[in-house]
């Protein structure tokens, strides 16, 4: 037998119990994350420290490529991101946080300049143009003014906090 | 070529690293500290590989063409058949090509015959043997055996197919098929004769 058949014998066999192997224990789909980190644990492999590992070996190859002037591969770059010790997260997971991060960001600038927003503000009169063709009573018209005077009360007092704010 | 922009890459190699780990078990491989003789790679350098070869572009994936984690898990394997087959050369190489002497056949083995790190060829395609281990590793587990004798003995393949055969249901027959993977990796990892 000539080494070129030898060698596809071997190829023969090794698929043939490949195949025994899937049809039994099933496709290689089967292993799922969960599953995954269960069968690294059990043979002493911690999966947090096996991604450490993967990102030391895609930060020296993505070197490689800068040392030599070459563009880092956009997937090289999504390995190293995906890889970054203590991101445990899922990509899913890792961009709702990044989305919520945003958002909360936002309210907060948002929440900071609204002192300024409302200083801006002209001077705003209540209009007590109450819609009732009835009389009103005295306790309506009390409550009404209360809240008449709550709100311009609330105006006098963020214009002072932008002052401050501004130093003046 | 059509990515998968979702595909989160460490995961991906959890997948592939324990994909490797029960490739070994399947070719009689030991455990996660094994190198396969000759090669000197371990499951985690095939896992490796195989995803420096993705991020660099060397490995094309097309959705046409199933999953990004069936291309990757495919072609580890046909790594781990290939450093299999070259240790096959390897220990075939380094064989004493001199017949012992009769007087000598009682006598201790020389060096050359020693048993070495290399790969037994005969018992690492087998699929008589391969059954073997298998059926060792389930000795105990009437419910993981059940699921074998549907596949191997009724030649069912779908999950349900076969949870229709064993009155089960299909999440049951799925749990079984996880709990005998790990079984039969756990078994192999103790039992396994190979470096």
């Amino acid at each position: 037998m000539t080494e070129h058949e030898k060698s596809d014998l071997f190829a023969t066999r090794a698929n043939r119990l490949a195949l025994l192997s899937d049809r039994i224990l099933g496709d290689p789909e089967e292993i799922d994350a969960a599953e995954a980190k269960e069968l690294l644990r059990e043979a002493d492999i911690d999966p947090e420290e096996l991604k450490a590992r993967f990102h030391r070996r895609f930060d020296t190859l993505a070197k490689a490529h800068a040392a030599q002037g070459q563009r880092v591969p956009p997937l090289l770059k999504q390995a190293l991101a995906d890889f970054r010790p203590g991101v445990s997260h899922s990509r899913t997971e890792r961009e709702l946080l990044r989305e919520a991060q945003t958002a909360v960001r936002r309210l907060l600038r948002q929440a900071k300049q609204l002192p300024q927003l409302l200083a801006k503000m002209p001077n705003l009169a209540l209009a007590a143009a109450y819609r009732s063709k009835k009389e009103l009573s005295d306790r309506d018209k009390r409550l009404l003014d209360e809240v008449g005077e709550q709100i311009a009360n609330r105006k006098k007092n963020a214009k002072r906090g932008g002052r401050l704010r501004d130093g003046t | 070529m059509a990515e998968q922009p979702t595909v989160d890459l460490g995961e991906l190699a959890l997948r592939l690293t324990a994909f490797a780990r029960r490739t070994f078990a399947d070719f009689g491989l030991r455990g996660p500290d094994t190198a396969v003789a000759g090669v000197g790679l371990s499951l985690e350098d095939f896992a490796w590989r195989v995803l420096e070869e993705y991020v660099e572009g060397k490995l094309a994936h097309q959705a046409s063409r199933g999953d990004l984690f069936s291309l990757l898990a495919t072609a580890l394997r046909n790594d781990i058949i290939d450093s299999l087959r070259k240790a096959a050369h390897v220990h075939e190489e380094s064989r004493s090509s001199l017949p012992r002497e009769a007087d000598s056949i009682a006598d201790p083995p020389s060096l050359d015959e020693l048993p070495t790190a290399a790969i037994d060829v005969a018992a690492l395609l087998d699929e008589e043997r391969y059954r073997k281990r298998l059926w060792a590793s389930l000795a105990g587990e009437p419910e993981l055996a059940e699921v074998v004798k549907a596949i191997l003995d009724l030649n069912l393949t779908r999950p349900r197919e076969i949870a229709a055969a064993l009155g089960v249901s299909v999440p049951e027959v799925q749990n079984r098929k996880k709990r005998l993977r790990r079984r039969f990796i756990e078994f192999n990892l103790v039992q396994g004769k190979m470096p």
